[in-house]
């Protein structure tokens, strides 16, 4: 029984969460003064079904209503309004004479049994029900308030203080609601979280499945976009330098020269496959420059074994790569064909070095508009009247002074073109922002320059002894050709990193520490592919083998007591059929048509002997005693009869019914 | 294995997986009745809901109802590990039940803490065996006209009937008193029985509720035991029953074969073939030759009942409902049967033909009746053999009542020779399927004797008797 005023609160707290005060005030009084009232009406179960009738159809017009204004969000508003629609059942149950209602009028297929005489009526009260109904509505009306939690608390405190067990004193109580309030809050917290990291993850998993395939030819930027731009904490690759070498600061992807409406681009050119040696052919050589290279290992997920490989500048040689076709265009993009999802590699390069190209006509190319874009910047730079490296310094130190990295991506006003945005008046963007103006001020100055996109390594992981490489640590930076080779430019703030990092947190880390479980895994499992002769990959297709055996091995015990069992029922089977009618059977017919039927309870054995005393030969009792003999090996041997006995035993009845 | 055998047990494979299904939902969903107080089985289906309303935590604060709840569920299901209590308990069962009614016994609970026990609950534990694909598919519960075709294509409320028709009863549950240490309280329990036959008890559960209310901390207490559950019995007629005094030979003793008789008559000279035991030591001693104690004959009544147990080739669950009402027409006349001056034997046919006699001092009528809740329906078996047992019996009895499920040639040619044998025999067949009027011929000259019972109209049946 709910506790008396539990249900008027209820009622008045979704009227104050939903704006629906103006009926939950008088609706929770007519509930509350039920209880007080000294009259009540009969209402019978056929009453209460035209009721529930009438709701279920109010619930139906209303869905219907709502789901073709607001869309999917009208099933919320109906939630909403369940307390207007449950009302006047509610309200005629309180003032029922029997107080509650039978389940046959809630349910159709409870009904059903009742018209047809099957049903055991049973009564109940949906008081908490609709009170809990009531709290549902009020949780589904607010989207954010500091105080629905702790209201939902006290009001919930009441409605389970008369469920409490006697066998606790109050604080005990309590204490457990309040350890409950305590763990719930940390819950809703967890769950929004969860909300938003299940969120981001699908958003990533999308993102992956399309823009998967990295085309060497054109790549979209961010630029102009507005809003929040974030990329995930997905580990994209795994980078392991030589012991005693620092790792290279930036890994790329591929390289672009044309910057068009919001993104880079090349033109076609002529592919070119590395020299390949190797007895398995998986080395493959960029460079044969005699330069000491430095190296690391690069190890990651290639999806369906083909894409770029990122790779550092001046990179010499790429070892273990198995892949069917790798191809490098003039700008040093590098993709392949044909290879495990699952790489390991190692890398050789020049470090500080350059071995790309040198520029072309494309590394100038700056359409007009760009071109009076950039103009007042460069005007105000005096970049054109500056050496090559001062033009890349002055403007490094422009970008330093005035300018900022954010991830919040806003326009001062709705038609601005984002990159005189970015120069003029925001002065704050990404990587994206400064590699492009960069590269187009650079070029407005008179100097090659071109647009690469790939990741930097930053982060350290202590556990795996590797540099992480995360998808939030792609970058963009300028190739500018200064004094004779192309030199690394990089404007983006250098605290871009730490700006980007999100908030470490448990689920993070737990995250990374499964994505290294699975990489760790990956790579035995690559490492034993590898392996030819000892090639103990064979040995995890065991796992299933030894569980079929080990489901085998148990189920043989379960099948032998079966056939125990059958066998034991077959014996059973071979008793009863003992008692099936036996030869002996006529002889008790013939004699008891000559007038000399046993006794009730005489045993045939008794029988006989009685007979052969007051019969005398006439039944010839010494045959007969021998029937009875193997009438009782028949009847009581558990062992199955032979079959010559059973022969036997058919013998000797016709010898003795037929006449000497 | 053949390989006709071989398909036959692949194609029910699938079914074996569903009834596997149906074990597990059935487990879980005692699991949930039992464990949880109405009010935590309330708080998980709110949360449930909640839950998924609260999905997008952007769009509404549902989440927080379903944390709050979740975490209410959580802490009580934790208090429940922390459970230390030691019980012992003792039923006093009464011997028999009735199907139908409530019975009522006593149960001694003794907790071993040394301290007074608050807010327990007591769920006893009855055996169930899950029912065999061939029980599943042959049966048909009662209720399967009021089914929808979901429920009837699914199953599984037809499962969940057969589980609590194994049971033998509901478990009876109940608050506890307050159980003061080291010392036994007695409570009652009611439980109302399903079934004939036996219902037992595996035990008793002592459950503790946690502070919240919501979720129950069990003790499994071990106290194994049974009760055997009579049929439902009717009012029947018994003054109306056929037959009169009959010769006994060698009186009652000689009818059962056990024990002497009080009823000696004389001495007489020993002849090959008598006890030993009748040998009257005295007279030998004197005469130096055996004479033996004589008993005096008897007349009385004996009445046979004889209980049709053999299915139809095509046996479905009809079959069922008329052998149990068949059971039921039994029983009610080895009730109502007055004993006490003379003798009723009961004949049916199980793996055996059993021949049991009340009456007079022999076995009591609650005997037949215990045979009769065991009596089970007797498949792949002719019905010869009873018909054999009840005609070797013709010279002894008084009168008989045949309670049969069919009408056919084979019953028919019994109740013949019971009629040739100018034995009085009341003939009851037990059908839902067969309709009237049945042949008459074979009751000679009293077809008023024959009568057809329907199963769902027993009890007014019977009294038309």
């Amino acid at each position: 029984m709910t506790p008396p005023f539990l249900l008027a609160a209820g009622l008045i707290y979704w009227g104050l969460w939903s704006g629906f005060l103006w009926f939950a005030l008088p609706a929770a009084l007519i509930l509350e003064m039920a209880p007080r009232a000294n009259w009540r009406w009969d209402v019978s179960d056929k009453e209460f079904d035209r009721l529930t009738d009438f709701s279920n159809f109010m619930l139906i017009v209303c869905g219907l209503y709502l789901l073709n204004q607001d869309g999917p969000h009208g099933v919320f508003e109906l939630i909403n309004w369940l307390p207007f629609l449950i009302f006047p059942l509610m309200a005629v149950q309180r003032y029922s004479v029997q107080g509650r209602i039978d389940i046959s009028s809630l349910f159709l297929s409870v009904r059903r049994l009742r018209k047809k005489g099957l049903h055991t009526p049973r009564r109940i009260d949906l008081t908490p029900s609709y009170f809990g109904l009531c709290i549902l509505a009020a949780a589904v009306a607010v989207k954010h308030s500091p105080w629905f939690y702790p209201s939902l608390l006290l009001l919930g405190a009441w409605g389970i203080y008369g469920l409490r067990s006697r066998r606790y004193a109050l604080p005990i109580w309590a204490a457990f609601v309040i350890a409950a309030a305590g763990v719930g809050y940390l819950g809703q917290q967890g769950l929004r979280t969860a909300h938003q990291g299940v969120e981001e993850l699908v958003m990533d998993w999308f993102r992956d499945r399309v823009h998967r395939y990295q085309s060497q030819t054109r790549q979209s930027t961010a630029i102009g976009e507005i809003g929040s731009f974030k990329l995930s904490n997905r580990i994209e690759w795994r980078l392991q330098p030589e012991p005693g070498q620092a790792p290279p600061e930036l890994i790329r992807r591929a390289t672009f020269q044309s910057y068009r409406f919001g993104a880079w681009s090349t033109p076609e050119q002529d592919l070119e496959s590395p020299e390949r040696a190797g007895e398995d052919e998986d080395i493959w050589i960029f460079s044969h420059s005699g330069a000491q290279a430095a190296q690391f290992r690069l190890s990651g997920e290639l999806f369906r074994g083909r894409g770029v490989i990122p790779l550092p500048h001046a990179v010499k040689s790429v070892h273990w790569l198995p892949a069917e076709q790798g191809q490098r265009n003039p700008l040093n993009t590098f993709i392949v064909k044909g290879a495990p999802e699952f790489l390991t590699l190692d890398i050789h390069y020049l470090r500080g070095k350059d071995l790309d190209l040198p520029p072309q006509e494309a590394d100038l190319s700056i359409s007009e508009m760009q071109q009076d874009m950039m103009q007042p910047l460069v005007d105000e730079l005096n970049l054109k009247a500056l050496a090559p490296s001062a033009a890349a310094e002055r403007l490094g130190k422009h970008f330093d002074q005035h300018f900022g990295y954010t991830l919040e991506l806003a326009r001062s006003e709705m038609n601005a073109a984002p990159l005189r945005d970015f120069l003029y008046a925001t002065r704050a963007g990404h990587c994206e922002y400064y590699a492009t103006a960069g590269a187009l001020l650079l070029r407005s100055a008179g100097i090659p320059t071109r647009y690469v996109s790939g990741f930097a390594v930053q982060e350290y992981d202590r556990l795996s002894d590797s540099y992480v490489v995360r998808q939030r640590h792609s970058h963009a930076w300028v190739l500018a050709w200064i004094q004779g080779r192309w030199r690394v430019l990089d404007y983006t703030p250098s605290n871009w990193i730490e700006l980007d990092a999100p908030d470490s947190s448990v689920w993070r880390g737990l995250s990374d520490r499964w994505t290294l479980l699975a990489f760790a895994l990956q790579e035995l499992w690559m490492r034993q592919d590898s392996d030819d002769d000892d090639n103990t990959r064979y040995a995890w297709y065991l796992i299933p083998l030894l569980a079929l055996l080990g489901w085998r091995l148990y189920r043989r015990p379960r099948r032998q007591r079966k056939a125990e069992d059958e066998a034991l029922i077959a014996g059973a089977d071979a008793l009863r059929g003992a008692n099936d009618a036996s030869p002996f059977d006529d002889i008790r017919k013939a004699l008891e048509k000559r007038g000399l039927p046993p006794h009730t309870g005489e045993t045939p054995r008794r029988w006989v002997r009685r007979l052969a005393l007051t019969e005398g030969e006439a039944i010839r009792p010494e045959l007969l005693q021998r029937i009875v003999e193997l009438h009782y090996r028949r009847r009581f041997d558990p062992r199955p009869q032979p079959p010559d006995q059973a022969r036997h035993l058919r013998e000797l009845v016709e010898r003795w019914k037929t006449p000497d | 294995m053949s390989p006709r055998t071989a398909l036959r047990s692949l194609g029910r494979l699938p079914l074996r997986g569903i009834l596997w299904g149906f074990r597990l939902v059935h487990r879980s969903s005692r699991w949930l009745e039992q464990r949880f107080t109405p009010a935590g089985r309330f708080a998980i289906g709110f949360a449930s809901v909640a839950g998924a309303m609260g999905v997008d935590t952007r769009l509404n604060l549902a989440h927080q109802l379903f944390a709050l709840l979740a975490a209410l569920l959580l802490l009580a299901m934790l208090w429940s590990l922390g459970f230390r209590g030691r019980f012992r308990v003792r039923r006093d069962l009464p011997r028999y039940g009735a199907v139908g009614q409530p019975l009522q016994y006593r149960m001694h609970i003794h907790p071993e803490s040394g301290k007074t026990e608050r807010g327990l609950e007591l769920l006893e534990q009855l055996e169930c065996n899950p029912p065999t694909l061939d029980d599943f598919l042959r049966e048909r519960d009662p209720w399967r006209r009021g089914r929808n075709w979901f429920d009837r294509m699914a199953g599984y409320p037809r499962w969940a009937w057969m589980m609590r028709r194994h049971a033998g009863a509901a478990a009876p549950d109940q608050a506890l008193p307050d159980l003061p240490p080291a010392r036994s309280t007695e409570i009652r329990l009611e439980l109302t029985p399903l079934r004939r036959g036996y219902i037992r008890f595996t035990g008793v559960v002592v459950a503790r509720a946690d502070p919240l209310g919501l979720f129950r901390a069990w003790r499994r207490v071990q106290a194994a035991d049974r009760v055997l559950i009579l049929p439902q019995r009717h009012r029947v007629n018994a003054t109306a029953l056929p037959g009169g005094r009959r010769y006994q030979p060698g009186g009652v003793s000689m009818a059962s074969e056990i024990g002497e008789s009080d009823e000696f008559a004389s001495l007489r000279e020993y002849r090959p073939g008598d006890p030993v035991r009748h040998i009257h030591w005295r007279s030998l001693a004197k005469l130096g030759r055996p004479v033996v104690k004589e008993y005096s004959d008897e007349f009385f009544v004996r009445h046979a009942l004889v209980l049709d147990t053999f299915a139809r080739a095509d046996a479905d669950a009809d079959a069922d409902a008329d052998f149990e009402a068949a059971v039921s027409v039994a029983a009610s006349y080895a009730a109502a049967i007055d004993t006490q001056d003379s003798l009723l034997d009961l004949l049916l046919a199980g793996a055996d033909v059993h021949h049991l006699t009340a009456g007079r001092g022999l076995s009591q009528s609650a005997q037949l009746l215990e045979l009769l809740a065991c009596a089970t329906p007797c498949e792949h078996r002719r019905f010869s053999r009873l018909k054999n047992a009840v005609t070797d019996n013709l010279g002894a009895i008084s009168g008989c009542i045949c309670v049969l499920l069919d009408w056919d040639e084979p019953r028919q040619e019994m109740i013949r020779k019971l009629s040739l044998a100018q034995v009085p025999v009341l003939t009851l067949v037990v059908s839902g399927r067969l309709r009237g009027p049945l042949d008459p011929e074979p009751m000679g000259r009293h077809p008023e004797r024959l009568h057809l019972l329907a199963p769902e109209r027993l009890a007014e049946g019977l009294a038309r008797l």
